[in-house]
């Protein structure tokens, strides 16, 4: 046990058992801004739906707290109540408006690397249907295997590979015509 | 059948290395989700920062009885003191043919959401008062002194509610306006300065 997971369950066991809301503050500082970002690349950038979809995900994770088993880091546990929040939350996201994303806006420290890179990628991932988008974030960016994402989203481990598959596909297609405009953009 | 198989390329691989894996969050989500998590009995809320009178925690639990009224009983408690000398600003919730009243039977979690909010505000000493209005129909006095009712057509925003808050300028206003759950579930707001006196 690393001593991030000791902190966590020292912090949890305090808001399970006794309902701390400083052990809640510690707890939802440290692990925020990763569910943050999380939740703005499965709503396509829509920050209230983020925004939404994070209280959502804390509320039912302290609500679940006392059952964690901690066979999963909390932060592993966090992510997939997100997913399964934001399934729960999709109708509602579908007939919201379209969001223009910037993908920097939130960024805590700039990450190397050419920005206009990330800001196409970052579209392309958003531009996904849902289920490749779920898919493809989960494994490819948070790093899930695909019998997590299966037991994650109640989905065959095959449904997984494919959505993975397609959504790959999709993606290089997006960045493919993205990246002509992207590249005069980045020449001025 | 098999499974379609393909590799990422190792500058794929890193593009998607190289994705920030954290974003910070607004500053107010946090309180928020503190009180939302408090109205809901999870959190015990941390010694509050003055001494409540026994009547204004009688207003805190009528808070979570009474609907949308939440906002104006934690508004009144003040846990933090408000601060005099910011500007006021009276925020004018609308709902029109966009906003998504909540479904049936999870009426009273819409409003802890709105309580919570109100809370959350009220703890930072943003929130002077709050009401929900009831769907009457307007009474207007005409310049002859008759009165007349007015209703709002069909598919016209409805006024439902409103809060006065302080703000540092009108651009902190707007970002508390924007974090109110009524923009989330598609209501507008109005935002208009108070003129001091």
């Amino acid at each position: 046990m690393t001593v991030a997971d000791a902190d966590d369950r020292r912090l949890a066991a305090a808001v399970a058992g006794s309902g701390d809301e400083a052990a809640f503050r510690a707890l939802y500082r440290r692990h925020t801004p990763a569910l943050y970002r999380l939740a703005l690349r499965l709503g396509a950038g829509d920050e209230s739906w983020a925004d939404d979809l994070v209280q959502r995900a804390w509320i039912r994770a302290v609500e679940g707290l006392a059952d964690f088993q901690w066979r999963s880091a909390f932060r592993t546990w966090l992510s997939g109540i997100a997913v399964n929040c934001a399934r729960e939350g999709w109708r509602e996201h579908r007939t919201s408006r379209e969001v223009a994303w910037d993908p920097e806006a939130h960024a805590v420290a700039a990450p190397a690397g050419d920005p206009s890179d990330r800001v196409d990628l970052e579209r392309g991932i958003a531009a996904l249907p849902q289920g490749c988008r779920e898919v493809l974030v989960l494994h490819d960016v948070e790093g899930f295997t695909h019998e997590e994402i299966a037991r994650l989203l109640r989905i065959e481990v095959g449904t997984s590979k494919s959505q993975l598959f397609h959504a790959r596909r999709r993606l290089r297609g997006y960045l493919s015509r993205a990246e002509p405009g992207s590249r005069r953009k980045g020449n001025g | 059948m098999t499974e379609p198989h393909d590799e990422l390329t190792r500058a794929e691989r890193e593009a998607l290395a190289r994705l920030p894996r954290e974003a910070r969050p607004p500053r107010e989500l946090e309180d928020a989700t503190v009180a939302a998590l408090a109205a809901r009995g999870l959190l015990r809320r941390s010694a509050p920062r003055r001494r409540r009178h026994p009547a204004e925690i009688g207003l805190a639990l009528a808070a979570s009885i009474l609907l949308f009224l939440g906002g104006l009983a934690l508004g009144r408690r003040g846990a933090t003191e408000p601060a005099p000398t910011l500007p006021q600003y009276l925020l004018l919730l609308y709902e029109g043919p966009a906003y998504r009243p909540a479904p049936p039977g999870r009426e009273a979690e819409r409003v802890r959401e709105y309580g919570a909010w109100a809370e959350a505000r009220a703890d930072r000493g943003e929130l002077v008062a709050g009401e929900e209005l009831a769907a009457e129909p307007d009474l207007v006095i005409g310049t002859d002194g008759g009165v007349t009712t007015l209703r709002s057509g069909a598919g016209q925003p409805r006024l439902t509610g409103f809060f006065v808050i302080r703000a540092a300028d009108g651009g902190q206003a707007l970002e508390i306006a924007r974090s109110c759950p009524h923009i989330r579930y598609g209501g507008s707001i109005v935002i208009r300065p108070i003129q001091p006196t």
